[in-house]
């Protein structure tokens, strides 16, 4: 958490001012961390858990990653790029609901 | 409540009564009173035109800040703290679901105090993703109880129905969000700017269309079910052919999404959305916090029994309620350098983002327990009936 508010910060620059779209924006660098770390536990813990368990990291894993795009990417000059953006977070919504779900 | 999303196969019955209550009081929690709201409001409109000169938008606005505030503190909040409290409650129910219990709080905690720590740079975009979210997890609910409700009345949903019911559900979901993520499109939420993805303007139209097209399909699909329902044998549902309640969930999202928009002054309308929402989910949750609270205590089922219990369950949701919502918020901005708005922003997200998630876990049809307390209705609870303890799944 420390690390992320840190890069929040020095990212972020002095003034507080706000990077545009498509630069190493806190947002992205926090999600591009958060997707590293989900994908590395997802792995240390792949062979100890229940698939499910692993099939909701893998998850979150991809939430992370989804919200770095998100955060690159939005507001969208292009259009084009801003309807895939807006059409694959429903699609991840979509899939969360499957998020360690249990059967029987 | 998004995830009681399970098939209804053919042929499947069950024993419990079609209603928790009955048709009209069912009907009424699961978006009677949201459609009558609009319907109220669409001829409010017109008196208060009539008598004062104000517009609509000043009408509805003053309704609804004279309303919603104070509803949000005893129906939205408290529908959050008691998803929270059906995760929490004990841990054998957070060790069925430890990776949302533990582990999604923590994730999103690291996003929080990124978001905190960058009011600007990573808060617009936190708060932003439960706003596209927030609209989708209504949507599943609406499919959730619309199954829930065909299980119970032991109507068979076909796959054409289903299919179409949840792309029409979801295409008025993605129509209302598409309208506010047009470019030049700003939003606010506390004290911050959310940013617009920014997609093209064309997108309205065409899920317009889809919104049109898949109602058109869905109401095929439910004659169709209905045919075939009394082709196999099935007891005739209503005079419709099937149960009425089954088409409210739906309805009521077409009014909330779709016939409430550029009617009247839609923001503040959709702030009732949020209302209407809790309103569905708690009507349901207390049944089932009724239920297993029964089965748990081992008592029989009393007026007094359901008083005394849901005194302890409505100050505990309200309270705890109250300080995700408002209490967390100010205790954040009085101990850390950040004002209150942002800070209430981001918590908001925070437990509404984890509130979808617990929500597509607890509500599973497919977990007997939650199938078996789910079949519930009142005269049981009361011990009118006799089945107490039969449904739980235990």
């Amino acid at each position: 958490m420390i690390v992320l508010g840190l890069l929040a910060t020095v990212t972020e620059g002095g003034d507080g001012s706000v990077l545009e779209a498509g630069t190493t924006s806190p947002a992205v660098i926090g999600a591009l961390l958060g997707a590293l770390a989900l994908g590395v536990a997802t792995f240390v813990a792949s062979g100890r858990l229940a698939p499910r368990f692993v099939g909701a990291f893998g998850l979150l894993g991809a939430l992370a990653a989804g919200f770095g795009l998100f955060a690159a990417l939005a507001p969208s000059e292009n259009q084009w790029v801003g309807l895939v953006l807006f059409l694959g977070l429903f699609a991840l919504f979509r899939l969360l609901s499957r998020f360690e779900s249990i059967t029987g | 409540m998004t995830a009681v999303e399970q098939p209804t196969g053919a042929g499947e019955r069950t024993a419990s009564p079609p209603y928790f209550v009955n048709l009209w009081v069912d009907g009424l929690f699961l978006g009677g009173f949201s459609i009558l709201f609009f319907v109220y409001l669409r001829f409010g409109v017109v008196l208060f035109d009539q008598n004062t000169g104000a517009n609509e938008a000043t009408f509805l606005g003053q309704t609804a800040s004279r309303w919603a505030l104070m509803a949000f503190w005893v129906l939205n909040w408290p529908h959050f703290a008691a998803t929270s409290y059906r995760l929490y409650r004990s841990r054998e129910t957070t060790s069925q679901f430890p990776i949302t219990a533990w582990v999604v709080p923590v994730v999103l905690g690291v996003g929080a105090v990124a978001a905190l720590s960058s009011p600007e740079g990573f808060a617009p975009w936190f708060v932003k993703m439960f706003f596209i979210w927030s609209p989708y997890h209504f949507s599943g609910q609406t499919i959730g109880l619309t199954l829930l409700y065909a299980r119970r009345a032991g109507f068979t949903i076909t796959p054409l129905l289903r299919w179409s019911l949840t792309w029409f559900v979801y295409a008025t979901c993605v129509e209302i969000q598409a309208r506010a993520e047009l470019p030049g499109t700003v939003v606010s939420f506390g004290d911050v700017v959310l940013p617009t993805i920014g997609i093209p303007t064309w997108v309205v139209s065409v899920t317009n269309v889809a919104v049109i097209g898949l109602g058109a399909v869905l109401l095929f699909a439910l004659t169709d079910a209905v045919r075939q329902h009394r082709a196999g044998g099935g007891a005739p549902q209503s005079g419709l052919g099937f149960p009425p309640i089954l088409v409210i969930p739906a309805l009521a999202q077409l009014v909330w999404f779709k016939l409430s928009v550029g009617t009247w002054d839609t923001p503040s309308y959709f702030e009732f959305v949020n209302l209407f929402h809790s309103v569905q989910y708690l009507f349901i949750a207390w049944f089932m916090q009724m239920k297993e609270r029964q089965v748990a205590t081992g008592r029989e089922g009393s007026g007094a029994m359901l008083i005394r219990e849901t005194a302890i369950w409505g100050i505990a949701i309200f309270a705890v309620g109250a300080f995700m919502f408002r209490g967390s918020g100010n205790l954040i901005a009085a101990l850390f350098p950040v004002s209150v708005g942002v800070a209430a922003a981001v918590m908001t997200a925070l437990f509404q983002l984890h509130h979808f998630f617990v929500d597509g876990v607890i509500w599973k049809l497919r977990n007997p327990r939650v199938r078996g307390a789910l079949t519930t209705s009142l005269s049981e609870l009361t011990g009118r009936t006799g089945q107490t303890g039969q449904a739980t799944g235990r």
